[in-house]
């Protein structure tokens, strides 16, 4: 899985014999609220600063927070999600500690009563990675340092988060990143954030530690922040399991700390913070009420949840035929996945319509961006309706191809864009009768195919193709020229 | 008398015009500056208050109660465009920009500000001496405090420098200034009245309330004020508040008033006495008094010391000289400056209650004092609420002494802490609870006894408050300044 | 007993700056203090799930887009702030 990240995998193997890494994650996910979490301010993105603020979001003297709704639900949805255990009773708390971005000197957030307890990701392995619990806060303001100064815009201040903690389950980078891939895909499915590192909508923190392998024992870890893709969280991981088993190997003793990613030079450093001023001094937030939540809302919300991904691949797979690569790969986009399913009940052979979304439909949607949309001019209708086309012989595929390219970039339906000369193709009792007579007529080529020259069918083909004045499907033609002489 | 009463039946009757009397307000305010009762005077706002009611007055529009009545505000409520100190450095020409809830009610009733009223910085003390700008006098004797925090509230109410005044009370900061000054004082039901606007000191403690010359003019301006805000998310909606609505001279026969026996420990006499005289007058309306006990009250004032500061050392963090307020001119660092701006902006007492309040909270003494204080605070609340099966209000003094000399105070504050041990059960509980004068002592010092009752059960308080007052109006002495109608 | 550290610590916690005349002063005010908050250790009271003053649940706000305050109102009290944002330099010798 993290082949496509470029992690030397060098002096990993020895290590890992020796060493087993262990590691787990605290990811916060900015959810896709119109407004923000305690006010009504908009969350948009953007704006000069300080103008999505008010007294509430700045910590003004008096204000007072009242709980987005859709924050909450968000929240109980991801646990869901994710296989957790929703709280009946939820409660919000205050984190106390002093820092510029912070108006209000706490920040809400929850500590005795989580949203979700437990749940977890299950990898493509089978292994499930556990989740501790998901909790709902605030999120801080931006700071700027420029100039012997340092400037505050407080848009973001109050924006809501999601905080999902992972126990230290995980054991090779290669799991790490999967498990992060899976859980934005997840979250992006249920629409509850767009989950997008490079902006800032989703952010991981990495708890990572060494020991020896077969030990029990939980090492010394250091938490690691500061990473702003995938790339960068598996370079950080294997940087300081490196560093880690380097130390083991000395006989040092690293301290537990929080280390910061250097981008630039790819290590983790050391953060000159203290880590000993951090006593938070949680208590029960007392400008908020508690939330009860009924086990019928929760039902109904889980009932509002769209298939995930993981149930998605198993129905591809099991019940339409496609490969594990194909279904990974339409199950990512949920977009992608309903059109998918949209043309596929529809038509006689699902994989044809994944074929179709692989090799042309995703060239067209460039981007993730642009799959996560799937914006596309024509319907799941539309797809069927030319592939009906093509199962019934009335074209063959390489113009379903064109058709195609022509109806994503028109809209139109496939009666619309196909020529009427290449409509009507040929009908199997047809093709069968012609791929009779090539065969007969083709002996030469037939007995070379058979004594084991492969590319000698494509004469035999070639003489259906010349006979059918191009109608006949090419590809059809071939599968029925081999059966008919492997008799 | 009502006063809004009196001067609403003036306006309308032409007798005097709202201009005339505002003008009348702010004289007494400029000669009686002495009691140091105001930290702002908003004249021209008033003013400006006064013509739009005479403008209403004369386009023949039928004026509400509240129309061109003066009024203050304690300098810990938000007035937007108008400066809100809290009495502390900190906050020293700080202006908000927003209105709090209660004043924006009271606004559209067109209700005239005066000004904001002094208070102990943050609301934390009992006699308004805590205050950057200085104490303010009690004007049934200037020798003395007029009580806290809502001091300057009280002392303008008693002096006739405004008809009544909004406070807050979290540990007795209404009723206790209130007692000292001999006027009456409310604090709501915690959740009846929106604290959106009310600058926090103890945010599960802290109530805005009103103090009048009457428990009329009290009622008049609670029904305003405690409409529902859905901006404070502990404000109580309307159907979930309970209490049986009673007019306000409704017969008290049959009433059934209890007298905890835990009160009167240690009572001085004269105290004592004035309540119990007081029980016997309400026997004599046909009230039959009961007597009590609640053993855990003893532990009400440590619990809320330990909850009300916790809350507090949270409260006031926000106060970093970054977004409002004062900030230090020289510093080293970020953190240096935020550190140098707390230290010169709080004053004494308020640094002493966030020690305690990050002590309560901090990391190993955690449960040993806060989660325990909680604990305590539901017992306790539980025994209150069991009186209520037996009795209708509660008859209580509302402080273990009269008005103390100014600048007496002790070395020790916990001394200063025990002033509070009448009226904070009431907080803790959450309950409503009004303070009327009941006589004096031999000094002349005016003695309060407080009504409390369950939750939202006001209307009950101040009828029994009303009926009280008007069979005994003696205990209602007038001094003889500010404005007299 | 509360001791010294102790309050140079808490202070250290609540971003106070004390001289060590105040800390001594503070350190014999905590501990009177202290003293008379664990007058509470007599007491017995059982562990309750804390709901809040008035047992109510569920307050809260739909998804609506309310407009902001202004930039410059957000910013009046520190005299308008320096191109929109508040300000603090990051040393004032």
């Amino acid at each position: 899985m993290a082949a496509h990240i470029g992690v030397s995998a060098s002096r990993s193997h020895k290590s890992m014999e020796k060493y087993e890494l262990v590691a787990g994650f605290e990811t916060h996910v900015e959810l896709a609220t119109d407004t923000k979490i305690f006010c009504g301010c908009t969350t948009k993105f953007g704006g000069e600063p300080n103008t999505h603020t008010c007294p509430v979001c700045t910590g003004m003297p008096g204000a007072l927070p009242r709980i987005n709704r859709k924050a909450v639900e968000y929240t109980i949805m991801a646990g869901l999600a994710t296989n957790g255990k929703i709280n009946n009773l939820s409660k919000m708390d205050r984190k106390n500690y002093f820092y510029p971005d912070l108006p209000k000197a706490y920040q809400v957030s929850q500590f005795e009563r989580p949203l979700s307890i437990g749940g977890y990701i299950e990898l493509d392995s089978g292994k499930r990675i556990r989740i501790n619990h998901i909790h709902l806060e605030e999120d801080a303001g931006k700071l700027v340092h420029k100039g012997g100064k340092t400037y505050i815009d407080y848009n973001r201040g109050g924006v809501p988060l999601m905080e999902i903690v992972s126990e230290p389950d995980i054991r090779s980078i290669e799991e790490g990143i999967e498990y992060l891939e899976k859980l934005q895909m997840i979250m992006r499915y249920i629409g509850v954030s767009d989950c997008r590192m490079q902006e800032g909508s989703m952010r991981c923190d990495v708890n990572i530690s060494v020991r020896p392998a077969g030990s029990e024992k939980l090492g010394i870890r250091s938490e690691i922040k500061n990473m702003n893709s995938f790339t960068h969280i598996a370079k950080a991981m294997e940087y300081e399991y490196t560093r880690k088993v380097d130390a083991a190997e000395n006989g040092e003793i690293l301290p537990q700390e929080t280390r910061r990613y250097n981008e630039t030079t790819g290590e983790t450093e050391g953060m000159r913070t203290k880590e000993d001023a951090h006593d938070y001094r949680y208590f029960l937030e007392p400008d908020l009420v508690p939330m009860r939540i009924s086990d019928e809302e929760i039902e109904d919300i889980r009932k509002r949840l769209p298939q995930l991904p993981a149930e998605r691949i198993r129905i591809y797979i099991d019940e339409y035929g496609l490969s594990d690569v194909d279904a990974k790969n339409i199950a990512k986009y949920k977009n992608v996945a309903e059109f998918f399913e949209g043309a596929a009940k529809l038509v006689k052979n699902p994989k044809t319509v994944s074929n179709m979304i692989i090799t042309q439909i995703f060239s067209t949607l460039g981007t993730e961006e642009e799959k996560e949309a799937c914006d596309l001019k024509i319907s799941s209708e539309q797809l069927a309706g030319l592939i009906k086309l093509l199962d019934d012989g009335q074209i063959n595929s390489s113009t379903a191809k064109k058709a195609l390219a022509k109806m994503l970039e028109t809209g139109s339906d496939a009666s619309e864009v196909i020529p009427k000369e290449q409509m009507g193709g040929l009908s199997d009792e047809e093709l069968g009768a012609l791929v009779s007579e090539a065969v007969a007529q083709c002996q030469p080529a037939v007995n070379d195919y058979l004594a084991g020259k492969e590319k000698a069918i494509k004469a035999v083909v070639g003489y259906v193709m010349k006979q059918s004045r191009g109608k006949a499907d090419a590809a059809k033609a071939e599968q029925m020229i081999i059966a008919m002489v492997k008799k | 008398m009502s006063i809004i009463k009196k001067i609403n039946a003036a306006l309308k009757s032409r007798d005097i015009s709202c201009a005339e009397l505002v003008g009348k307000y702010l004289d007494a305010i400029e000669q009686n500056q002495d009691l140091n009762a105001y930290i702002t005077v908003t004249a021209e706002q008033a003013k400006a208050a006064a013509d739009a009611t005479d403008k209403r007055i004369a386009a023949g529009e039928d004026i509400s109660l509240l129309d061109g009545v003066p009024m203050s505000i304690k300098d810990n409520i938000t007035t937007k465009g108008i400066q809100t100190t809290c009495a502390s450095r900190i906050l020293e020409g700080h202006v908000p920009i927003y209105d709090a809830f209660v004043w924006r009610r009271l606004k559209e009733k067109g209700a005239v500000l005066l000004g904001k009223t002094n208070l102990d910085e943050f609301g934390m003390g009992s006699g308004t001496e805590n205050s950057c700008f200085g104490p303010t006098l009690n004007p049934h004797n200037k020798a003395h405090v007029p009580g806290g925090s809502s001091g300057g509230a009280a002392a303008a109410v008693a002096a006739g420098l405004c008809a009544y005044g909004l406070g807050t009370d979290t540990g007795g900061s209404i009723r206790q200034p209130a007692s000292f000054c001999g006027i009456v004082g409310i604090k709501p039901t915690y959740g009846a009245v929106s604290r959106f606007g009310a600058i926090a000191y103890a945010s599960s403690f802290d109530q805005i309330g009103v103090l009048a010359p009457s428990a009329e003019d009290a009622a008049v301006v609670f029904d305003t004020i405690s409409a529902y805000d859905e901006a404070d998310s502990t404000c109580v909606e309307p159907g979930l508040r309970g209490g049986r609505a009673v007019k306000i001279d409704a017969e008290i026969k049959g009433r059934r008033i209890a007298l905890i026996k835990e009160c009167f420990n240690g009572l001085p006499e004269d105290i004592s006495s004035a309540v119990m005289s007081a029980a016997k007058d309400y026997e004599k309306l046909g009230a039959e008094i009961i007597e009590v006990s609640v053993p855990g009250m003893t532990y009400a004032l440590p619990v809320y010391y330990i909850l009300a500061c916790a809350e507090a050392s949270s409260n006031l963090g926000r106060y970093d000289g970054i977004r409002y307020g004062h900030r230090t001119d020289s510093y080293l660092n970020i953190n240096d400056m935020i550190m140098k701006t707390r230290t010169e902006g709080f004053g004494d007492e308020v640094k002493r209650r966030i020690m305690l309040g990050t002590y309560v909270l901090s990391s190993g003494y955690y449960d040993a004092y806060y989660k325990k204080a909680q604990n305590l605070r539901a017992e306790i609340t539980d025994e209150f609420k069991k009186i209520f099966e037996a009795a209708d209000v509660v008859l209580a003094p509302t402080a273990p002494s009269t008005a103390m000399k100014i600048g007496s105070r002790d070395d020790d504050p916990v001394k200063a802490y025990l002033g509070d041990i009448l009226t904070v059960p009431v907080n803790v509980c959450g309950l409503p609870a009004i303070n009327l004068p009941c006589g004096a002592d031999a000094r002349g010092l005016p003695i309060g006894m407080q009504l409390i009752g369950d939750k939202f059960c006001e209307s009950l308080l101040f009828n029994m408050a009303h009926v009280f007052e008007t069979a005994c109006p003696q205990y209602s002495k007038r001094l003889h300044m500010g404005v007299e109608l | 007993m509360v001791t010294r550290e102790d309050v140079k610590r808490l202070a250290a916690l609540s971003m106070l700056d004390l001289t060590d005349e105040q800390l001594d002063r503070l350190t014999k005010d905590m501990q009177s203090i202290v003293n008379f908050a664990d007058t509470i250790n007599a007491a017995e009271a059982k562990d309750r799930d804390n709901t809040g003053i008035n047992n109510i649940f569920n307050a809260y706000r739909e998804d609506t887009v309310k407009p902001s305050f202004e930039q410059s109102e957000i910013l009046s009290n520190v005299d308008g702030g320096e191109d929109g944002f508040f300000a603090v330099s990051s040393r004032k010798m």
